[in-house]
């Protein structure tokens, strides 16, 4: 795999991910080209639902490389992410030398490899093929294990007192996703290669409708991601609309046999979108389904009309 | 500026000068990058510059402007530097003649140069009115050479007045026009323009001063207050607490469990990171130089009530008011506002801080904890700010932290001194939008800096 990711070209990459069905832009792929060229992790920023995670999933494929995902959250300690003793063997196995007069047991016996559990960041440092390492929401977590994080992906190297120095064998791609809850660390950030992702214009949108759900019709797809686009614009929302939330209901629609929004339909529907109680009141009240669907059809005409004639860069969840 | 590493490097200084932190290792990925990508075009070029350079969100529109107007065509450059040239032109015209018409009996008065770009801004009418009135001490019956120094005086609060009059957006050009720049027209004209273009292409609400918010975007004020309030909720602390679930071996207590076993480790206990929600405790101005900021201050109170749920809130103005089972009872923050402003003795009144913090102390204590957070939000403009520098020192030491948002521009700090004596006591925070909380509420705010 190192040889492939030596001779890795950006028009490759482009390839790639268009094969993984992951609508992309030059800007995207750049970044995500250097990070791997020049073996530095790459922080992801960005709304939640526009694509972050689904980056390292990609890439795993790309490169037939196992994902090693480590989900952060508030407490996450070195424990859970890096190694743990299994103390319960050890202790089996301590027990059992005793009632065997026989066996001298050594410290070394109980703290071997045999008896490490590896925790995510262990598994991607010892991982014999270069693996991708997904360390997701890392804004969840708490700064000292930010800290112990950064130093960990400066030298890819781990220090078991009982062991020794683990040292990797190959350097893992290392994906950070952040949905901006709490600021990182300056440190952290200079380390990385940075990309930031928005919500994707109509356009993109309706590329990725398009492509993720090839039974959707033209005009349905168009309509849905001007309505979401609308949404996301007009309200103020606790949780704007994703796009996996946006593709939940472009299916949804195609299951009720829909080939245009209307106004009962998106009633019915509506929950798939907006997943918050103060956010559906929000809706009817400031905007209704009636008005969503007449903008919807206005817009969607002069836009798509706008779009057809100059043809946009794509990009974003696949 | 001739080789890309110059230019690079040129980049980088202007990106600095529009308060972008670039360490010299960020400078060297960007120049490793360039070495990498294979088609060398612009929109790659571009990205390969942004990825290693930029990281924060809120800098890439600072990067988007600089670099549009930094790498263009030769011809292009051109037009810039001249228009750049004919702008110095004029801003040296400006102050040569500020400098003609700030005189006293044909002797220039001393003036620093912040009012001296006060005076440049202002209207013609205005100027012209100075003038006459320093045309007309110049030649006053028995004005001496010694009146100087009052006119001086006079003139000072004149400007100073209209400093404290200008917008935010005056406020940025003089921020722009006192800027250090960088000696090198080809950069320092590129730093003038894109710090003029401003923006972040987020929300603009985010970026709004509060005082200019309209009556129909509370409802979003509020909402975008409940959302970044959250952050408030939870805190991890370094402490333990027992848990069934398999954490960290609390060796202490397993062993003492396990004694019943002869030692052997039969029944293991774990433990795991406390989850620390602090207690909040909030003093609001509302007193009159704070009404312009009221529909920020108070969707500010009900946002972070509704969401956090240890909370005290109080406002003042010449003395303290509880308000937190306002806030508790009602969910509608129309209904929440229109009893307050009917019910409270506080709103539009003068200010005097030291009451309030006194009030607070005394029959209050029991919130006074070392776990609470006080929040001060206020524009510091209050009666006996020594008495309140003591009483907010006294505090200080019985909470955890305290955490001063300002409504006042930074810019505007150093003309009220209580700031400086007040900044001695707590954590002091320019707050007059929601881009400014949104930072703040992403600080570790239990932590002291």
């Amino acid at each position: 795999m190192d040889d492939q990711l030596q001779q890795l070209t950006s028009d490759e990459l482009k390839a790639a991910f268009e094969a993984q069905g992951y609508i992309s832009d030059k800007e995207l792929l750049t970044t995500i080209y250097l990070a791997i060229k020049l073996q530095k992790p790459l922080l992801i920023e960005g709304a939640p639902g526009v694509g972050k995670t689904e980056i390292a999933k990609v890439l795993s494929n790309i490169f037939q490389t196992e994902l090693i995902r480590l989900q952060c959250y508030e407490g996450l300690d070195e424990n859970k992410a890096l190694y743990e003793w299994n103390y319960q063997r050890q202790l089996i196995k301590i027990q059992m030398s005793r009632e065997t007069a026989s066996q001298t047991l050594t410290e070394h016996d109980v703290f071997s490899p045999e008896y490490l559990l590896e925790r995510p960041l262990l598994k991607a440092i010892r991982a014999e093929k270069r693996a991708v390492l997904l360390i997701d929401e890392i804004d969840k977590t708490d700064e000292e294990f930010e800290a112990f994080l950064f130093e960990i992906l400066s030298d890819f190297q781990i220090s078991i007192p009982e062991l020794g120095t683990v040292t990797a064998n190959h350097i893992p791609i290392v994906i950070l996703t952040s949905n901006h809850d709490r600021e990182l660390s300056e440190g952290l950030r200079r380390r990385c290669v940075y990309l930031y992702i928005d919500y994707p214009s109509i356009e993109k949108e309706i590329n990725i409708i398009r492509t993720k759900i090839p039974e959707a019709t033209e005009k349905l797809a168009v309509q849905i991601a001007t309505a979401v686009n609308h949404l996301r614009h007009n309200l103020t929302l606790n949780k704007q609309p994703s796009i996996a939330e946006t593709l939940d209901w472009t299916r949804a629609l195609i299951a009720m046999h829909a080939d245009h929004l209307d106004p009962t339909l998106i009633q019915q529907t509506m929950g798939l979108l907006l997943k918050n109680r103060d956010d559906l009141l929000a809706f009817q009240k400031d905007l209704g389904a009636d008005k969503l669907c007449s903008t919807v059809k206005q817009t969607a005409k002069s836009n798509h009309h706008h779009a057809c004639n100059c043809p946009g860069a794509a990009s974003d969840k696949g | 500026m001739n080789s890309l590493a110059d230019n690079i490097v040129g980049f980088i200084q202007i990106l600095r000068q529009l308060g972008v932190r670039i360490s010299t290792a960020e400078t060297i990925d960007a120049v490793d990058s360039l070495t990498i990508i294979d088609n060398f075009n612009q929109a790659e070029f571009k990205a390969a510059l942004k990825s290693t350079l930029i990281k924060h969100a809120e800098d890439q529109a600072a990067f988007n402007h600089a670099f549009n107007l930094f790498f263009v065509p030769p011809e292009a450059k051109q037009q810039q530097q001249s228009a750049w040239d004919s702008k110095q032109q004029l801003d040296l015209e400006q102050s040569k003649q500020a400098d003609e018409e700030l005189v006293f009996q044909g002797r220039p008065l001393e003036i620093s140069e912040d009012l001296k770009d006060v005076y440049k801004m202002l209207p013609e009418k205005e100027k012209q009115r100075l003038q006459e009135f320093l045309e007309k001490t110049s030649t006053g019956k028995n004005v001496k050479e010694s009146f100087q120094p009052v006119v001086e005086n006079l003139l000072k609060s004149s400007l100073s007045f209209w400093q404290r009059q200008l917008s935010t957006e005056d406020l940025a050009q003089l921020a722009a026009a006192r800027r250090q720049l960088l000696g090198h027209d080809e950069l320092d004209h590129v730093v003038d323009s894109a710090a003029g273009l401003g923006g972040t292409g987020g929300n603009p609400l985010l970026y709004k001063n509060m005082q200019e918010i309209a009556e129909q975007e509370i409802p979003q004020v509020t909402a975008l207050i409940k959302r970044l309030a959250s952050r408030l909720t939870t805190r991890i602390s370094r402490r333990f607490r027992m848990t069934g679930r398999r954490k960290l071996i609390d060796i202490r207590k397993s062993i003492r469990r396990n004694m019943r076993y002869g030692g052997i480790m039969i029944s293991l206990k774990y433990k795991t990171k406390k989850i620390h929600k602090p207690n909040i405790v909030i003093v609001c101005d509302v007193s009159a130089s704070m009404t312009k900021y009221v529909r920020f201050t108070l969707p500010l109170l009900f946002g972070l009530s509704s969401v956090v749920k240890n909370i005290e809130s109080f406002i003042f103005a010449t003395d303290l008011e509880r308000v937190t089972d306002y806030f508790r009872h009602s969910n509608d923050f129309a209904q929440v506002t229109e009893e307050l402003i009917t019910n409270s003795a506080q709103m539009g009144q003068g200010t005097n801080l030291f009451i309030a913090l006194s009030s607070l102390e005394e029959h209050h204590r029991n919130l006074l904890t070392p776990s609470t957070l006080l929040f001060i939000i206020s524009d510091a403009n209050t009666l006996a700010p020594q008495e309140t520098a003591s009483q907010l020192a006294l505090i200080s030491q019985k909470v955890k932290r305290v955490l001063w948002l300002n409504t006042q521009p930074q810019e505007r700090w150093p003309q009220n001194s209580a700031i400086s004596l007040f900044s001695k006591y707590c954590a002091m925070f320019e707050c007059y939008s929601l881009a400014h909380l949104t930072k703040i509420l992403s600080l570790n705010l239990t932590r002291q800096s």
